[in-house]
């Protein structure tokens, strides 16, 4: 693409300044699930002494969901009424949906870890 | 080294759109598993009280029956959210009005707030229930 980008309309920005307040409260919400998540699964492998090698995979598994996470709550502050920034909320916004996948796929397995016992039936 | 220069809106939506798509194929994972974590769960109780096993009779006197069917429901709502930013985003060209995408994308994060927000209500209430309940 030659040239500078186009600078988006004002109609859109503000259009898309209507999702900040949603976004925040998605990426908070997500920070604390992840925060939470992580403390549970260190807790749950370093409970089983066959499983304690792992804790140090639990925690980073923990630290990329919240990195991941910290993208959406930057791109929920960069999104304006004006739109001066939209272009990087929107490379956070993708780069946050490129991530997600993964950590939400990395979730099942240890979602089934956490919730075993239950299957079980204990 | 400067910078990478950040690319405009319309790249950013149009690049975004396969990480839609799975996360869309996600959603549905999440819920195959979660309809297998309550069936699974509680199939020996209600195996009790029933005195049957069969699978379709395990699904239809499970008693979280609705609660999972709900969970259905929100990921068909908020998924239908997502895939029309995903086809908003495939069919951006640069220049092109902006406005549709914004819609969408706004849409569907609202969408996806308020689902979450029934979620967390939901799990508060069975945590409150179960704790005063015992």
């Amino acid at each position: 693409m030659d040239g500078p980008a186009p600078s988006p309309a004002p109609e859109a920005a503000a259009i898309a300044y209507g999702a900040r307040t949603s976004i925040l409260a998605m990426a908070w919400a997500g920070l604390l699930g992840y925060f939470i998540l992580t403390l549970l699964l260190v807790a749950l492998l370093l409970g089983d002494q066959e499983l304690r090698r792992f804790v140090l995979a639990g925690a980073l598994y923990g630290a990329y969901g919240f990195w991941v996470f910290l993208k959406l709550h930057r791109c929920g502050r960069k999104l304006t009424p004006d739109g001066a920034q939209l272009a990087e909320a929107m490379e956070l916004h993708r780069q946050f949906w490129n991530h997600a996948p993964f950590v939400s796929a990395c979730s099942i397995p240890i979602a089934m870890a956490i919730f075993w016992p239950g299957f079980q039936g204990r | 080294m400067p910078p990478a220069p950040i690319p405009s809106s319309w790249e950013s939506l149009r690049r975004l759109r396969w990480a839609l798509f799975a996360v869309c194929t996600l959603m549905a994972l999440w819920f195959v598993l979660l309809a297998f974590l309550v069936i699974a769960t509680t199939s020996h109780y209600v195996e009790i009280l029933c005195g049957q096993r069969s699978f379709s009779s395990l699904l239809l006197t499970n008693s979280l029956l609705p609660v999972c069917l709900g969970y259905g429901v929100a990921h068909y709502l908020v998924g239908r959210k997502l895939l029309a930013l995903a086809r908003q985003s495939k069919d951006l060209a640069v220049g092109a009005p902006l406005r549709p995408a914004g819609e969408a994308f706004s849409s569907f994060w609202k969408a996806n707030l308020r689902a979450h927000l029934v979620l967390f209500a939901f799990v508060v209430f069975a945590w409150a229930m179960l704790s005063f309940l015992r």
